[in-house]
């Protein structure tokens, strides 16, 4: 409550009442009551008590009044006799009245609250008793009855007395809160922790404004008492002005939540965000008379708030618009926080279907894939985790389940803490660009198919009927362009090459034979085009059908054109032989002359010469076998190496390379005790050179004087040997790549052994062809056992 | 009476060894770099032919076989044993295709073509 209300209440009281402020004595405000006693009217306001009702002077209230002013005390009487001017009379009045002195928190007068009882009756009745008793005492006993009638008259009278002054004591107290209250209220306005302001009238007259909020404003206390729409200029054009207005005139509350106000402050016109209320205060009328403005600025939290909230929204708005798909999964629960429109798709789910759910209760297939567990790891490791084109089966909403290409990440987000309290997981579906690849590679694969098709030419011979079917590109390879009917005899036995006639006629009839070959046919040959004499080589397959009495009824295949394979391997080996003549016609004169020097120095008994050409020989001899094993390797590499199959006996072979091995060495003692006799399938020549390279080995690897050992044995369907010496042995490291072209393994003892690494890749390489396996057991130092085996069909 | 063996090589150095060796091992032997040498078959009538597979005339591996082919399957010659020489690894091949008696590896030992040579002409 405000002066006003106070004062309005006041009005209303019919206890006489009257304010007066200053030494002076100056009538600020009275009742009507007040008036009543003075005999005045409301014009008397402002003026001071002296020229106010000039009929007081002479009297003592005026220096009483003047000294409550002074002293602060206040004054209180009760029955005191006053002369008041009533109805252009002066009459005799007496009052019970109290001169408060009301001060500021300060302790500096306010202003003097003046309250008056007219108790000019009870007095006079008073009086009259008096009087009475008087003339009772004169009359006597007679007047006893009147005596007890006046005493009961005069309990009535001091009842109401008791009443009058119960009520003065309630005025006091009254008016005791009221300005108790008044004070309180400045004092709460202008201490109170938010900003304060009450505005007076429709005309927003700014009454009080604490320091909040002039703070607010931006403005000082010279504001107050100045119109809201004079003190705050920019507020023009704002909704506030109209606000309040309307408080003002319906009397209800207004309540605003984060508005922003534009206010001239330090740092000129500013954007703020308050929180406030325009709280109407009425007059006992119910009418509003001012409005109390309570306001709180959230600035500060709005621009925090915006920018939390632009920061996550920037981080769903990456997630959201992200071009691959994006998913945040929150805790070890891995619930789906958000996820944008491309892991949506990915998962052929809505956003309603996934959001607030664990992935796992979503997606149960993900169960016993590898993801969970990543995820897991992610949580415990901090570390993201990122992998490409991984292969992952996900369930579509229709229960099918769809194999996915994917790129992702698993990015992990921390919380305050530093502990990882959600992931974020980076889908890019790269299935369409794996299926386009794989598309790719097929549509290559199918193009080089089809090049190969091209070259690919069918044959279908009817034997019963003796017709024969040629496409075109088999018709090419025979030199033939028409389309006309083709013959066995006519077409294709004289389209052969002539020396190859009677071996593909053999190899024909042999596949006749469906005891004999099953019906296969399989050979390579030349032709002479009938048209373009031109020579091609031919690589047939094919597969002849039998009839219930195993008569051959159908002949079908395919010719293939390797022409150009077939020249290239020619250039190869002409190549090879061009070179294996060069290096050895050198050598081969060499030898010749030694040999014959040797006879010679042999015959003239020349010991010196002989020694020496037997050391010529040795070196020439090794140098045949270092150019042989390079041709070899390059006859390997060209595939030129066919293998010359027979039948023969192992152990007479072994037997055989012992004894050479024995003639051009005797550093070693090589131990082989033959046992049954092993006959095997084999290239006799190249199995020997593999025998040959092995002993050679030991011999190489092993302390002079020391034995190698020799065993063949057979069993399960597979011949073997093993040749064990006493030798350095080999490292583990080494035995992998034992069998490598050029190698050698590389130790103080190897450096001074010649060799150029090519025996053991030359020996596995024969063993291959023979489709057998060749290996070796050793360790450092313990000597070695090479072994290999061949299939004895 | 000597037996007699005609040597085609190209290449002197070993021609002349190999003449040298067979000489002394009492053999007559008549040599040529080229195969000229066998249009004297008939009138000379070896009793073995030497044949280099490699004759520098041919430009060709195959030309000591083609030579070897064309005595073996003339009934005027077939019966005169033919050894072919090459350094090739695959000369047993080679040998095989030309239809001759026998071949001998460069480089070969002498005892080795003596051995030969006395096989086929005792």
């Amino acid at each position: 409550m405000n002066s006003q209300q106070l004062l309005d209440i006041l009005s209303l009281s019919d206890k006489a009442t009257a304010i007066y402020t200053s030494e002076d004595i100056i009538i600020e405000f009275a009742n009507e009551a007040m008036l009543g006693f003075w005999g005045k009217d409301s014009s008397i306001m402002g003026k001071p008590m002296r020229q106010a009702v000039p009929e007081l002077v002479g009297q003592p209230f005026l220096d009483i009044l003047r000294n409550v002013w002074l002293s602060g005390d206040t004054y209180i009487d009760t029955n005191a006799y006053a002369e008041l001017l009533a109805d252009g009379k002066m009459r005799g009045y007496y009052f019970d009245f109290e001169y408060r002195a009301i001060k500021h928190p300060s302790g500096e007068m306010r202003c003097i609250l003046h309250t008056a009882v007219d108790v000019t009756e009870r007095v006079l009745h008073q009086q009259e008793i008096i009087e009475i008793r008087q003339r009772e005492k004169d009359l006597g006993d007679e007047l006893a009855a009147t005596n007890e009638e006046l005493s009961a008259s005069n309990e009535e009278l001091v009842s109401t007395n008791e009443e009058l002054k119960e009520s003065y004591d309630s005025l006091q107290l009254l008016n005791q809160s009221l300005s108790e209250s008044e004070a309180w209220f400045r004092e709460m306005v202008n201490q109170a922790p938010v900003a304060i302001a009450v505005l007076d009238g429709r005309e927003l007259i700014i009454d009080t404004a604490n320091a909040f909020i002039l703070q607010i404003w931006g403005k000082g206390p010279e504001v107050i008492n100045q119109p809201l729409h004079i003190a705050l200029p920019e507020l023009q054009g704002q909704p506030f002005l109209q606000i309040l207005d309307d408080v003002y005139a319906t009397g209800v509350p207004f309540f605003g939540s984060e508005v922003k106000a534009s206010l001239v402050r330090q740092r000129g016109l500013e954007d703020a965000y308050f929180n406030f209320v325009y709280h109407p205060l009425k007059d006992s009328g119910g009418d509003t008379v001012s409005i109390i403005v309570v306001a709180t600025e959230v600035t500060d939290q709005i621009y925090a708030r915006r920018r939390v909230e632009h920061s996550e929204h920037r981080l769903n708005r990456m997630v959201m618009t992200s071009p691959i798909g994006m998913t945040i999964l929150k805790g070890r629960e891995l619930v789906i926080e958000i996820a944008n429109q491309n892991m949506l798709n990915i998962w052929n789910r809505t956003t309603d279907q996934v959001t607030g759910k664990r992935i796992l209760e979503v997606f149960p297939e993900l169960i016993g894939q590898p993801f969970p567990d990543m995820l897991q790891r992610v949580f415990d490791t901090g570390q993201p985790f990122a992998m490409d084109e991984i292969t992952a089966d996900v369930g579509m909403a229709d229960g099918t389940i769809v194999q996915y290409h994917l790129d992702f990440s698993y990015d992990p987000l921390f919380d305050a803490d530093g502990n990882v309290e959600a992931i974020l997981a980076t889908v890019n579906n790269i299935t369409d660009r794996v299926e386009v690849r794989k598309q790719m590679m097929h549509e290559q694969e199918r193009s080089r198919l089809a090049v190969e098709a091209s070259q690919l030419g069918t044959f279908d011979m009817d034997i019963a009927e003796g017709i024969l079917d040629w496409d075109d590109r088999c018709r090419t390879l025979f030199g033939v362009s028409h389309n006309g009917p083709v013959t066995y005899e006519h077409d294709f036995v004289m389209g052969l090459h002539p020396d190859d006639r009677e071996r593909v006629q053999q190899v024909i009839n042999l596949s006749f034979s469906k005891a004999a070959s099953n019906g296969n046919y399989d050979i390579e040959y030349r032709t002479i085009g009938f048209e373009d004499k031109k020579l091609r080589w031919v690589s047939a397959k094919g597969k002849v059908f039998f009839d219930e009495q195993d008569q051959p009824v159908r002949f079908l295949g395919i010719v293939l054109d390797i022409t150009d394979k077939k020249e290239d391997e020619q250039r190869k080996n002409d190549f090879i032989a061009m070179v294996s003549h060069e290096l050895k016609t050198p050598l081969t004169s060499l030898k010749a002359y030694i040999q014959v020097l040797q006879a010679k120095a042999l015959k003239a008994e020349d010991k010196f010469a002989g020694g020496a050409l037997d050391k010529s020989l040795l070196q020439v001899n090794k140098m045949n076998t270092l150019i042989k094993g390079f041709l070899d390797v390059a006859r390997l590499e060209s595939g030129s190496i066919n293998l010359d199959v027979e039948q023969f006996d192992l152990n007479v072979l072994i037997k055989e390379a012992v004894e050479e091995a024995a003639i051009t060495m005797d550093s070693h003692d090589v131990i082989f005790n033959a046992q049954q006799p092993i006959q095997i399938n084999a290239d006799r020549e190249k199995i020997s050179q593999v025998l040959n390279n092995l002993i050679s080995n030991a011999t190489k690897y092993s302390p002079r004087g020391s034995d190698i050992e020799i065993n063949s044995y057979s069993h399960d369907n597979v011949a073997g040997v093993s040749i064990t010496d006493k030798g350095i042995g080999i490292g583990a490291d080494d035995i992998e790549k034992l069998f490598d072209r050029f190698y050698r393994v590389n130790s103080a003892h190897t450096k001074t052994i010649a060799g150029f690494g090519i025996g053991l890749y030359l020996c596995a390489e024969i063993i291959r062809l023979h489709k057998g396996r060749i290996w070796v057991e050793s360790e450092s130092s313990r000597g070695a056992t090479f072994k290999f085996e061949i299939p004895l069909t | 009476m000597a037996k007699k063996v005609f040597v085609i090589e190209d290449d002197r150095d070993i021609r002349e060894t190999i003449v040298y060796v067979l000489e002394e091992e009492g053999f007559e032997v008549l040599s040529s770099e080229s195969s000229k040498l066998l249009r004297s078959v008939d009138t000379e009538k070896p009793d073995i032919i030497l044949l280099d597979n490699w004759l520098t005339e041919w430009k060709s591996d195959a030309s000591g076989q083609q030579l070897s082919k064309e005595l073996k399957t003339n009934p005027a010659t077939s019966h005169i044993p033919v050894i072919i020489i090459s350094a090739v690894s695959n000369v047993k091949e080679i040998a095989e295709a030309g239809l001759a008696d026998s071949y001998l590896m460069k480089p070969f030992d002498v005892s080795e073509l003596v051995n030969l040579v006395n096989k086929f002409t005792a």
